[in-house]
């Protein structure tokens, strides 16, 4: 049979006569639609969620600590060298700053404590970069350098040093004397400002100085030294900026995009990302199982009707690719129907939490008044703490919409895949029926 | 004298039960010339729709030779029998069995659909036989709303949408009132003439019978020619 006759036959089988609700095979049909499409629900939204937080919180690790692509020389670079490098990537493709940085390791202590610290030697230009500034909250103090023993302190190791700004803190470096003899030095720092990443790793190690000062106590010897490279967009495919970056820096150099220098973090997301997907996606094969159920109940139902075709001059085979397709159209209208409200939901999910925040806040209200009786006053009349799902301190306060369309994509496609799983059960039921089922029937 | 188009020798048919076998044919020797109009009769039970199940390819021989024109059926695997079901022969049975979900002229429309002819060709083509049968204005009403005269005639424009070479017709008449049953028989008989067709019709109306070119009875699973 032809493509046409069993697209006809199919719908007509699943949809029934225009306006006639009362059949029972065609109303667990339409449930069956109705539980795939709400089981893509949660998958849709997981999926965008998991892509726009990956991508938020990326975004922030590559803005604020590995850049988006990062150069770095095989061998010691000399000043000269670094600056060469730098100059060399003006015309770079798609590049959109680029800045040298030294980094060492150090211990900072102030007022009997001390801290490990992560040096990071900068450019000012870094410091200014939109996408540093986006991300960089300044706690208190400045976020820029105005000499050169300034520091802008994480607010983690601030914290352990009791440091503010415009206190004093000391560093302890290392340097090369002589040969492979490296003996501490002590710099004295004033605080120009207190930062945070909003991840409490970064925070509590950095210690940000200005770079043009840098050499009396970070030397090539004892600090490793890069240039940082932010793109236009860091998320779109880089092999043509790295190319670029390639074609210009003078040699010795390497090249490194963000998913490798952050490919733990990368892959750690990813496959948690995958791991959320197949939970979600099991949910989608349970529904997709009521297909099944709701065809084998149709044809049970239809098995005269079923016959009837064959005695048509229908073949088995005709027969089982009509109930197949008809699962099949039943998958894709389930699918598309939940990736659409899913796709709602996730584009709105900002305002859905807000939303959430706002009705557990009245129940913790209700809560309160309900328990008013056996409360002091103190505590019946003290303002609640307002209840945030997303810490805006710590975390993203919004969750970027990321639509991953080859992702929903392979979403659909898989479900589609299902629902012709879920269809081959009763399509072999249907073709097996005989055609003296017309008869035997009466 | 025309060419036989059904040719039966020997045929049997046995259906097995878990307490006995029924030997329902015993060897059935049948010729039908092409063109004719052949009746079948016989009291109940005796297994004149057995016979008409196998000669349309519903149900298979289980001995003997049967020959329906070029078909060989006895050596008719399931997708010959298919292929020989759309092509050569159009059923009509006692009860309709038109599909309810469709209208009287997608259900004539769709042996026709199915076999390959484009939409329009196999609805015009429905379209045009439903008026030849006198049921034209009531082409897209749904089997429901048809009466038991209107359905049979979907029906039978539905065994002729292939223009087959054989109409078979199981008790067509049975379910009918007077009125009706007259009718139908009236368009079955003509129908030979007016499409080149051969009807054979199982019948316990014997009426209906007497007016046929060939008669036949069936008893105790053999062919009687009266």
């Amino acid at each position: 049979m032809k493509t046409g006759p069993i697209l006809f036959l199919a719908l007509r089988n699943i949809l029934g006569r225009p306006r006639d609700n009362r059949d029972l095979a065609r109303r667990t049909l339409r449930g069956a639609v109705l539980s795939v499409a709400v089981s893509m629900v949660p998958l849709v939204v997981t999926l965008v969620v998991a892509d726009g937080m990956i991508q938020g919180i990326t975004a922030r690790y590559i803005e604020l600590s590995s850049y988006h692509i990062q150069c770095v020389p095989y061998r010691g670079q000399g000043e000269a060298g670094i600056r060469e490098a730098l100059a060399s990537l003006g015309g770079a493709a798609g590049v959109r700053g680029a800045w040298a940085e030294s980094q060492a390791v150090g211990v900072a202590f102030a007022r009997g404590k001390r801290g490990g610290a992560l040096v990071r030697a900068v450019d000012p230009g870094f410091l200014e970069d939109p996408g540093t500034r986006s991300y960089l909250n300044v706690l208190s103090g400045e976020a820029s350098f105005a000499g050169p023993n300034d520091v802008l302190l994480g607010s983690e190791l601030a914290r352990n040093l009791g440091a503010e700004p415009g206190s004093t803190v000391n560093l302890i470096s290392l340097r090369n004397l002589r040969g492979d003899t490296l003996v501490p030095r002590v710099s004295v720092f004033r605080v120009r400002g207190i930062v945070s990443s909003g991840y409490r790793d970064l925070d509590s190690r950095w210690f940000l100085v200005p770079r043009e000062t840098s050499g009396r106590y970070l030397t090539s010897e004892t600090s490793r030294r890069i240039l940082g490279v932010k793109v236009d967009d860091p998320f779109k495919p880089l092999d043509g900026t790295l190319e670029s970056i390639r074609a210009l820096l003078p040699e010795g150099w390497g090249v490194v995009p963000w998913p490798e220098t952050e490919r733990n973090l990368y892959e750690s997301f990813r496959t948690t990302r995958y791991l959320l997907l197949l939970i979600m996606g099991l949910t989608v094969a349970v529904a997709a199982a009521n297909i099944s159920s709701a065809l084998i109940t149709l044809v049970t139902e239809r098995s005269q009707e079923i016959a009837i075709l064959k005695g048509l001059g229908a073949t088995s085979a005709d027969i089982g690719t009509v109930f197949v397709a008809g699962g099949m159209i039943l998958g894709f209208a389930g699918s598309v129907l939940g990736t659409a409200l899913g796709i709602l939901a996730a584009v709105h999910i900002n305002e859905l939490i807000a939303g959430l925040e706002r009705v557990l806040g009245a129940g913790a209200e209700l809560l309160r008044l309900l328990a008013g009786p056996f409360l002091d006053e103190a505590a019946r009349t003290a303002a609640l703490p307002a209840i945030r799902i997303l810490n805006p301190d710590y975390y993203l306060e919004n969750i970027p919409v990321i639509l991953d369309y080859r992702a929903l994509g392979g979403i659909l496609a898989a479900a589609l895949f299902l629902s012709y799983l879920a269809s081959l059960l009763p399509a072999r039921k249907a073709a097996s029926l005989s055609p003296l089922e017309i008869i035997r029937r009466r | 004298m025309s060419e036989p188009i059904i040719v039966c020798e020997g045929l049997s048919k046995t259906f097995k039960t878990d307490a006995e076998e029924l030997r329902i044919l015993r060897s059935v020797n049948l010729v039908v010339q092409a063109g004719s109009t052949a009746s079948i009769t016989g009291p109940s039970g005796c297994g004149k729709t057995t016979l008409l199940s196998i000669l349309g390819g519903l149900d298979s021989p289980g001995g003997g030779r049967v020959r329906v024109g070029p078909w060989t059926l006895h050596d008719l695997g399931e997708a010959g029998l298919s292929e020989y079901r759309s092509s050569f022969v159009g059923f009509v049975f006692q009860f309709h069995y038109l599909l309810k979900d469709f209208t009287a002229l997608e259900n004539v429309a769709l042996p026709a659909y199915m076999r390959g002819v484009s939409k329009s060709e196999a609805f015009d083509r429905a379209a045009g036989l439903l008026t030849d049968l006198g049921i034209g204005d009531r082409k897209d009403q749904y089997p429901g709303k048809l009466s038991g005269g209107e359905r049979q005639r979907a029906a039978i424009a539905r065994a002729l949408i292939n223009r087959p070479a054989v109409i078979l017709a199981d008790e067509p008449t049975g379910n009918l009132d007077e009125a009706n049953a007259r009718s139908v028989e009236e368009l079955l008989l003509g129908l030979a003439p007016a499409y080149g067709t051969t009807l054979v019709v199982v019948t316990h109306d014997s009426r209906f019978a007497s007016r046929t070119d060939q008669r036949f009875r069936l008893s105790e699973g053999e062919i009687e020619a009266s």
